[in-house]
């Protein structure tokens, strides 16, 4: 297309987009409902969800470059089409690069709501002319994207873990009760990423003994970016993901939820910095991605020690490595009294490993093949359980896959196999494809053998872990109309052997609808309901073995928002659920909880008020909660009670930004809460929390 | 008793879902798609929750003959495999609308 008549097309298109300069205005991106849509309402939820959403805030602040990405980047935020990714990419081909984001409009298939959902996460890059020339260390130093962060939060009430007359000397914390976090990043696109991490949880003590760095757990990073043929050069703390993420990946899942098509396929995005705070799941040391023509290649190494509960064999009077064992690694990261200090960082973990990929000349074929050794210093021998019998035991493992993405048309055909040390072995393919511009569709198929072991796989799969699965799944996502959304799935599996709390191989399946309903660019509502049934353990059983029976929880979800003016956001929410096992008793759990969000210039004030009721513990109400920046809040109410939280956040100045947070719980049916040292006298909880934010 | 809703944004592609009742057993939602990847050769997937039953099936088209394939896997029984085979009869005046319509 002549650039004249590209530049007429984009007069006429400046009326879609409303904003003033040369590209859209970056509006301050509520992630949240982004979010709410990629999280189902998890079981078990030990994930941190943080380090994805700080990978979103990262391109928040990082755009990519949209003449400058590729397919696997695209998808990593899970908001385009297959169909949308192939137009984007044509169009770029047909015209020439974009030369602002209005230009999006004219893409087919990105409707309005495409684009502002994309807006906050991309931008369009005029490189060559001001393409930055100064020297490495210059830029670093006069990067403008940069923060300092500090966060302080406690429990007002004080947990038995810190009163003397409640707890004896093993398990009194040693520290103090807030907990404490200072975090520094400067980044820019494409060229580098430094920075640091300390942080220290509640009850775990400052300072410089133990070989501690000030704080309990410290962090940092430095990456840089398209060095010559150096695509990235990662030194300190890093996450990879690569292929579908049987051998290597990030360690947070995409479950099955509301999105029942993006969040299927894992995109092959190499290195990335850990940022987070969970102190497990990341790899520590060097790790570089070489490109060679249309192939990349990426070797890493990592030393590091982890916690362990390790069994000292002590008969020669000293720390036998060879004779000792550890029997579970602790991936909480807690280390606040002697007992959890003991612990602490007592096994070695060496990992090294790499991943080749290819990239066909058209882009639509991806092969890869990663592999990746693992050696611990001690030996881990898990005690013995018949349903753990098949999981890993012994110093060292080494596993290894190969994978593929090929694209034909509006299809999206990806896969890999992988098999580790001891012959076990898992492997998904799927397909992603658009079949019209109103319908989305998704299916893959998983077999994960009882005895594969992979460390650091993430894989799509019921369980949170690649072993001991086979399913299929089908996902499907229709837009009738604008304003309509219908997104459904249905996926079937069976455990081969047995699992905790299962003492059979067992199986089930699990199906959701989700309809959603944008009546306007003030009202939108939505509705889920979602079954899950699988084999379990019959509770109360008093006959002398085990039986396996099937439970089925249900889950229905109702959400209302509302914006009347630019200035104040309703949000109002009713969940519940129920659980039943074979045709034994009925529990249920209900929450309903309505939010409300001012805004006005520098000032910004977010609230709730919630109430739930769950019989048990089963039928727990998972609820996002907003934050302050760069925390994430997804907490499990249950029980009888309300929840409230207040949220303030102002803009001082250009460089300074305050929060501050206050949160509370009040029970009705106890007169403690939680248990052991977390254990709170009293029947409620309340959370205070501070946070800076600086800018050089 | 059926109740059911079929959409088709365009000829290549059909999405049909519905509920079965039966006074004896409780409700089986059922939800299928059919897409024609080329002209003659339509793809069908569907699923059934109340016998937890996954099928996949295929068919080729031509004037006169029609040919499908369908592999139905239930969950605790072995798969089942369905293939049917169809001659089109029409009269004379139908063929001749065809003709035109090409």
């Amino acid at each position: 297309m002549k650039l004249r008549n590209k530049i007429l097309i984009l007069i006429f298109l400046l009326s879609g987009i409303s904003a003033t300069a040369q590209n859209p205005q970056r509006k301050e991106i509520d992630l949240d409902e982004y979010v709410l849509e990629l999280f189902s309402q998890q079981d078990d939820s030990d994930i941190d969800y943080s380090d994805f959403y700080e990978r979103l805030f990262q391109y928040y602040g990082n755009p990519i470059d949209l003449n400058n990405t590729d397919r696997e980047e695209l998808s990593s935020l899970f908001i385009l089409s297959e169909q949308q990714i192939n137009n984007l990419f044509l169009y770029i081909a047909e015209n020439g690069n974009l030369l602002s984001l209005y230009e999006l409009q004219a893409v087919p298939g990105f409707d309005i709501q495409t684009i502002n959902k994309l807006l906050p996460f991309v931008d369009v890059f005029d490189s060559g002319i001001n393409a930055d020339n100064r020297p490495l260390y210059k830029r670093i130093l006069t990067e403008r994207n940069n923060y300092l962060l500090i966060r302080y939060n406690m429990v007002a009430e004080k947990k038995n873990g810190f009163i003397d007359s409640l707890t004896k000397p093993e398990t009194r914390y040693l520290g103090n009760r807030g907990q404490s976090f200072i975090r520094f990043r400067t980044s820019h696109t494409k060229d580098f990423s430094i920075g640091f991490t300390l942080e220290n949880d509640q009850g775990e003590r400052l300072g410089f003994q133990n070989n501690q760095f000030l704080s309990d757990f410290s962090s940092f990073h430095i990456q840089l970016y398209n060095k010559k043929r150096f695509k990235t050069i990662a030194i300190g703390d890093f996450n990879m993901s690569f292929g579908q993420g049987l051998v290597i990946a990030n360690p947070l899942a995409f479950g099955k939820g509301g999105e029942t098509i993006n969040t299927l396929r894992r995109s092959n995005i190499g290195f990335k910095p850990y940022t987070s705070v969970m102190e497990t799941n990341f790899f520590r040391g060097v790790g570089i991605t070489y490109k060679l023509g249309k192939f990349e290649i990426s070797p890493f190494v990592s030393y590091k020690y982890i916690d362990g509960n390790v069994n000292v064999d002590t008969t020669n009077n000293d720390f036998d490595v060879d004779n000792s064992s550890v029997s579970y690694f602790m991936t909480m990261g807690f280390h606040r009294n002697l007992n959890e200090l003991s612990s602490k960082k007592t096994v070695l973990q060496q990992v090294a490993g790499g991943n080749i990929t290819y990239n066909s000349t058209n882009k639509n074929l991806q092969l890869g093949i990663s592999a990746v050794y693992t050696q611990f210093n001690v030996a881990l021998i898990r005690n013995p359980k018949e349903y753990s019998k098949f999981e890993f035991n012994g110093k060292s493992n080494f596993t290894m896959g190969t994978n593929y993405s090929y694209n034909w048309r509006n299809f999206n055909f990806f896969g890999e196999y992988a098999m580790s040390e001891n012959k076990g072995y898992g492997y998904v393919n799927g397909l992603v494809s658009s079949l019209s511009p109103k319908v989305e569709l998704a299916m893959l198929n998983r077999n994960f053998s009882k005895d594969f072991h992979t460390f650091y796989g993430n894989g799509f799969g019921e369980n949170t872990r690649n072993i001991n699965e086979k399913g299929t799944y089908i996902g499907i996502k229709i837009k009738p109309n604008r304003g309509w959304t219908i997104a459904a799935f249905y996926d079937r599996f069976t455990f081969p052997w047995m699992r905790s709390f299962t003492d059979a191989p067992s199986s089930g399946d699990e199906y959701l609808i989700r309809v959603t309903r944008n009546i306007s660019k003030q009202i939108s509502i939505y509705g889920q309901f979602r079954s899950k049934t699988r084999g379990k353990n019959l509770s109360n059983n008093i006959t002398t073995m085990d039986q396996v029976v099937s439970s089925t929880k249900n889950y229905y979800l109702l959400n209302f928002d509302y914006r009347p003016k630019e200035l104040i956001q309703f949000k109002t929410r009713v969940q519940a659920s129920n659980y039943q096992q074979m045709l034994g008793k009925k529990t249920a759990g209900i929450a309903i909880a309505q939010d409300i969000t001012l805004e006005k210039g520098k000032f910004k004030l977010s609230a709730r008020y919630a109430l739930f009721d769950t019989d048990d513990y089963d039928n727990r109400q998972y609820l996002f909660e907003k934050d302050v920046l760069y925390a994430f809040a997804f907490p499990a109410y249950f029980g009888k009670g309300t929840r409230y939280y207040v949220l303030i956040n102002y803009n001082i100045t250009r460089n300074l930004e305050i929060w501050a947070r206050l949160g509370r719980y009040d029970y009705i049916d106890r007169t403690v809460v939680g248990s052991g040292t977390e254990q709170i006298n009293a029947p409620h909880k309340t959370e205070l929390k501070a946070q800076i934010k600086y800018v050089f | 008793m059926k109740a059911g809703i079929s959409y088709r944004p365009y000829s290549k592609l059909m999405v049909n879902a519905e509920v079965v009742k039966d006074i004896y057993t409780k409700p089986d939602f059922r939800a299928g798609i059919e897409y024609k990847i080329i002209d003659k050769v339509p793809v069908r997937i569907g699923v059934n929750t109340l016998t937890k039953t996954m099928t996949a099936g295929a068919g080729f088209y031509t004037k006169d003959f029609r040919i499908d394939y369908a592999y139905s896997g239930i969950q605790y029984l072995s798969s089942a495999h369905s293939i049917s085979l169809g001659y089109v009869f029409k009269s004379k005046k139908a063929q001749q609308v065809d003709e035109v319509k090409e």
